[in-house]
């Protein structure tokens, strides 16, 4: 995953609020990327839309693993909406989190519904949070990935709670931000660095797992400016509060 | 020619499309034969990304089986020894621009970092020519790409390619300051500046 992305944030928490023995079910899109070490988020990947319809399916006479399934934005519109119904109309108990990250990142940042134009004009907006509303979804969350001890909150209060959970995990796209700030030309901000706090605990390079962090022989940390987007998710990751914006 | 097999590497958001792209181009420019494959979409994202083009009248599939390429092109350290342990023939020619940015094994403590005598030492056991570039005063990271291609124009390593052929395919691709700043770039290292 990219340098900044809001998915990181977000498998980061929501790691944080699950055991060894709940279940985890990705669909496809860029978040399905968090199936890879180290967030080793999602144990099943079946086809576009299939998370709801296979997690609902996973969580039918079980009472012992928590079934959580995880389904983009753009799938979302595209294949996501009738497991969803399925959900609401079967009274399914599992936490659905959608990735919501304003476009169709993984193929080039193709336009969906909810962006409020298509590739030649601009159109009716589509917002997730209406459509599940309007299918009768009535547990819905709703947070900024960024903010991550609000996202771990959610989920562990989601996860205690019975029937269909919707958590909305929201943060836009940050290579098509970056990229449309570049062709403004406006300056990125300044990307941070690793100060002498470091106890290292390798949380940022090894756990959160942010490409810009790179570890030396002697088992120190900086970090990759040409990677690094400013984007400052990192710094509550740190247990020794050690990562700062790089002032130079 | 029959063929030259150029095998081009590096980590996603390094500007190798658009390295082989141009690259591409400036082979067509010079009046040979030229076909390639392209990685786009998930590779991006993190992940390595490699560009296969084929020059010549003897090649039909884009695809260079491994270790047959006659050069192999990598944007970043450990890029280029995953592709001269993979692709590069014996004898063939290594260039590669000599940033790091660590594979997911390195950052997760399982592997260590690849330094440049690792380099050395492959490429001694496969009799290949390396040639290794970094621009320490570069401003715009993502200009790294137009480097490594003034260093191919200005050591002619693609037979047939001359320095006006680099520079017709940059001005094909872009133009404004963006044209003006890469061929700046370009001419210093080309030799032509």
């Amino acid at each position: 995953m990219c340098p900044g992305c809001g998915h990181r944030s977000a498998f980061h928490s929501i790691k944080k609020a699950l055991k060894d023995s709940d279940i985890t079910v990705a669909d496809i899109g860029c978040h399905t990327l968090g199936y890879l070490e180290p967030y080793r988020m999602g144990q099943v990947l079946l086809c576009m839309g299939h998370s709801s319809g296979t997690a609902s399916g996973l969580s039918l006479f079980n009472n012992s693993r928590r079934v959580v399934a995880f389904l983009g934005d753009s799938t979302f519109f595209h294949t996501g909406l009738p497991g969803i119904i399925n959900a609401v109309f079967n009274k399914h108990n599992f936490t659905l989190i959608i990735m919501e990250n304003g476009t169709t990142a993984m193929t080039g940042h193709q336009d969906h519904p909810a962006v409020g134009r298509n590739f030649r004009e601009v159109t009716q907006k589509v917002p997730v949070r209406q459509v599940l509303e309007g299918l009768g979804v009535e547990n819905i969350r709703e947070v900024d990935t960024y903010n991550q001890s609000k996202l771990t909150q959610y989920v562990e209060e989601a996860l205690e709670e019975e029937g269909f959970k919707v958590i909305i995990a929201k943060h836009p796209c940050m290579l098509k931000f970056t990229r449309e700030l570049r062709r403004k030309g406006r300056p990125l901000p300044n990307p941070v660095r690793v100060s002498e706090k470091c106890n290292r605990k390798y949380v940022c390079v090894s756990n959160f797992a942010c490409p810009s962090y790179q570890i030396t022989d002697d088992g120190s940390i900086w970090v990759q400016k040409d990677l690094c987007i400013g984007d400052r998710s990192c710094i509550q990751t740190c247990p020794s509060e050690a990562i700062v914006p790089d002032d130079k | 020619m029959e063929k030259f097999d150029i095998y081009i590497t590096g980590v996603g958001g390094q500007g190798i499309g658009l390295l082989s792209e141009a690259l591409l181009r400036a082979v067509d420019h010079s009046g040979q034969r030229a076909i390639g494959a392209d990685t786009h979409g998930l590779a991006q994202r993190g992940g390595m990304v490699s560009s296969h083009l084929r020059i010549g009248s003897g090649v039909n599939s884009v695809l260079i089986m491994k270790h047959t390429a006659d050069m192999v092109i990598a944007l970043e350290r450990h890029e280029a020894l995953r592709g001269m342990v993979n692709y590069l023939k014996e004898k063939g020619t290594l260039v590669y621009y000599d940033t790091v940015w660590q594979p997911l094994d390195v950052r997760l403590r399982k592997a260590r970092e690849i330094k440049n005598e690792d380099i050395e030492r492959e490429s001694g056991k496969r009799d290949v020519r390396v040639i290794r570039e970094l621009e320490e005063d570069l401003k715009d990271a993502r200009m790294q790409n137009v480097v490594l291609m003034g260093r191919i124009a200005c050591d002619g390593l693609i037979p047939g390619v001359s320095v006006d052929h680099y520079e017709r395919s940059l001005s094909d691709l872009m133009d404004g300051d963006l044209l003006t700043k890469n061929l700046k770039l370009f001419r210093r290292l080309s030799g032509r500046a």
